[in-house]
């Protein structure tokens, strides 16, 4: 469950960054800043928008803050307290 | 002058001056209460010492208080320079100074945006909400102030346009130019004071500043919003008090996959508007299915104002189109030299409008370049078909448009290689997976660096929208033997 859940969440930051998901190596933990995801308000929403659609959520932007979009750890945490 | 859309209404028919002019939150006011709260706050823009002629900035989001500030100035003579709340210091420096603004109006929640400002370019500061001893909305003094003797060429707004030249260029707007814009845009659209108007653009661009004066013309109400942040939006569209919503496809495109809309009745709705980016026909679609109604497009620039809105009946078909010009507005394409076009010939589209400037106010060479004959050349590259509709095909201008904001990708680089271990960059444009434009900066570095240092450089310096989503640090940038960065080849 786990690792399917992070791999869906690879899948939709990979696609935000017109990366293809096979190639797009990036650990746990690692901030996901450092690759451009959620740098401005744009993007941010972007990024909400695919993972409400990918995982069948419902997710307040307003909810949403740098704590939440730190790494893929910290998303997966949130997507599992919304499932 | 501008503010009659106000005065005179309530001046000829006492009823208008109980109906809402604007909604900002849980705060209500009629236009009568409107004019009360901008005479009341000329008095204190008085007070400072301004005078006539000046140009005083409005640093404020969407609200009544932009509202307030933008008439207040206007009524003494004095030209409003609206700023983005995203603009940052380089951008803010650049704006005030082009300007020679003196005075920027703002509120407590952005001082620490423009406080470093005060000493290096001798700002004074009028604060309207968020502090304890400034005036606002709520405890405002009844003064009533006499206007200013103005004339209807006296100038009243600064705006900046981008494009091509590394450096934003500066407009002006008379009086006279506002009020043909408030009346081509109203007739064409056929707002009247019944519509309610949902301000999600922000009203500091030319976009949104054109149907914020607008829906004043029409007596219509306002309803401010100062992010954009999809449930206020979705819930104030559902009110069954909004009309008109004007928007950008970015937002349409967020609006449309949303998830949570069952339930909510958007039947209020006779005209949603897109502009500041051409409209995807699967954007156009999806709105529909999801809102129930068809998205139009409204074409314009800051130069000209309002050009051309897409009111066919059959939008199905025309959806690509964003329309016919504006009463008042003269369209033509033009060939290289100049010479007019025919029907479905494509070249530049050139504007003639009542509501446009007639230069640039800080380059010459600029506005001889886009303003001759009468016309302004747009850079925008089109045709227009045998029922007159308008479509626009390319465009000669450089820039990249994010999400309808624009930016020249020299401002970009002049901007990165401001920093010491950047030694080539080269800026440029990328699609992402939805089709959105996105920054794509190429640098090659002095040492290594991280994606976050370039991102914390830019972060003080200007607008986030113009951060760089992506970069790719190169050890070389391919060039032309007279050493030109070849951005075709990256």
């Amino acid at each position: 469950m786990s690792e399917e859940i992070k791999h869906r969440i690879i899948k939709v930051l990979s696609n935000q960054l017109n990366e293809k998901t096979e190639s797009f190596s990036l650990s746990d933990n690692e901030p996901l800043f450092e690759y451009g995801l959620g740098v401005d308000s744009v993007s941010t929403l972007e990024m909400i928008v695919a993972l409400e659609n990918e995982f069948n959520i419902d997710i307040d932007e307003s909810d949403i803050n740098a704590d939440v979009l730190y790494s893929i750890s910290t998303l997966e945490d949130y997507i599992k307290n919304h499932l | 002058m501008i503010s009659d859309l106000l005065f005179k209404r309530i001046e000829i028919n006492k009823r208008a001056a109980e109906r809402n002019a604007v909604v900002d939150g849980n705060r209500s006011f009629t236009y009568g209460k409107l004019c009360k709260l901008i005479d009341s706050f000329g008095s204190v823009i008085r007070q400072q010492g301004i005078q006539k002629g000046e140009t005083v900035a409005i640093y404020l989001p969407n609200s009544v208080e932009f509202i307030i500030s933008f008439f207040a100035l206007s009524r003494l003579g004095v030209i409003s320079l609206p700023l983005n709340v995203t603009n940052r210091e380089t951008e803010l420096e650049y704006y005030l100074s082009t300007t020679g603004s003196r005075y920027v109006i703002t509120e407590g929640e952005y001082l620490s945006e423009i406080e470093g400002l005060k000493s290096s370019c001798d700002l004074k500061l009028i604060l309207v909400k968020g502090e304890s001893n400034c005036w606002s909305v709520e405890k405002m003094d009844e003064i009533s102030t006499s206007g200013t003797a103005i004339d209807e060429d006296d100038k009243v707004l600064y705006l900046f346009s981008t494009g091509s030249t590394g450096k934003p260029k500066c407009i002006s707007r008379t009086h006279a130019n506002l009020r043909a814009l408030a009346e081509n845009h109203t007739s064409t659209a056929g707002w009247n004071e019944d519509d309610g108007i949902l301000m999600a653009v922000p009203m500091s661009h030319t976009y949104g500043f054109g149907n914020f004066v607008s829906a004043i013309q029409a007596g219509a109400t306002i309803y401010t919003i100062a992010d954009f942040n999809r449930k206020e939006v979705t819930d104030i569209l559902s009110s069954g008090r909004i009309t008109t919503f004007p928007a950008v496809p970015f937002m349409l495109d967020m609006l449309s996959r949303s998830r949570n809309l069952s339930g909510k009745d958007f039947s209020s709705l006779k005209l949603v508007f897109s502009a500041g980016a051409p409209l995807a026909t699967r954007i156009f679609q999806d709105f529909k299915k999801n809102y129930g109604i068809y998205p139009r497009q409204l074409y314009g620039s800051s130069e000209t104002g309002v050009i051309s809105i897409n009111m066919s009946r059959d939008i199905e078909k025309k959806n690509r189109s964003v329309g016919r010009p504006v009463k008042n507005v003269e369209v033509k394409i033009v060939d290289n030299d100049g010479k007019e076009l025919t029907f479905g010939e494509e070249g530049e589209i050139i504007v003639k409008s009542p509501s446009m400037t007639s230069c640039y106010e800080n380059s010459d060479q600029e506005s001889e370049k886009s303003f001759r004959n009468g016309f302004y050349y747009t850079g925008d590259t089109g045709f227009i078909d045998d029922k007159g509709y308008i479509f626009i095909t390319g465009r000669k201008k450089l820039f990249i448009n994010i999400s309808g904001y624009k930016l020249d990708p020299v401002e970009l680089e002049q901007l990165l290689l401001e920093n010491k271990n950047i030694r080539e960059v080269a800026v440029k444009g990328e699609l992402n997976a939805s089709g959105q434009e996105i920054i794509k900066a190429f640098i090659v570095p002095e040492k290594t660096m991280k994606y976050s240092e370039i991102v914390d450089f830019c972060r003080s310096r200007i607008s986030e929208y113009k951060i760089p989503r992506i970069v790719e640090f190169r050890e070389s940038l391919p060039k032309s033997p007279t050493g030109k960065i070849l951005k075709a080849k990256l």
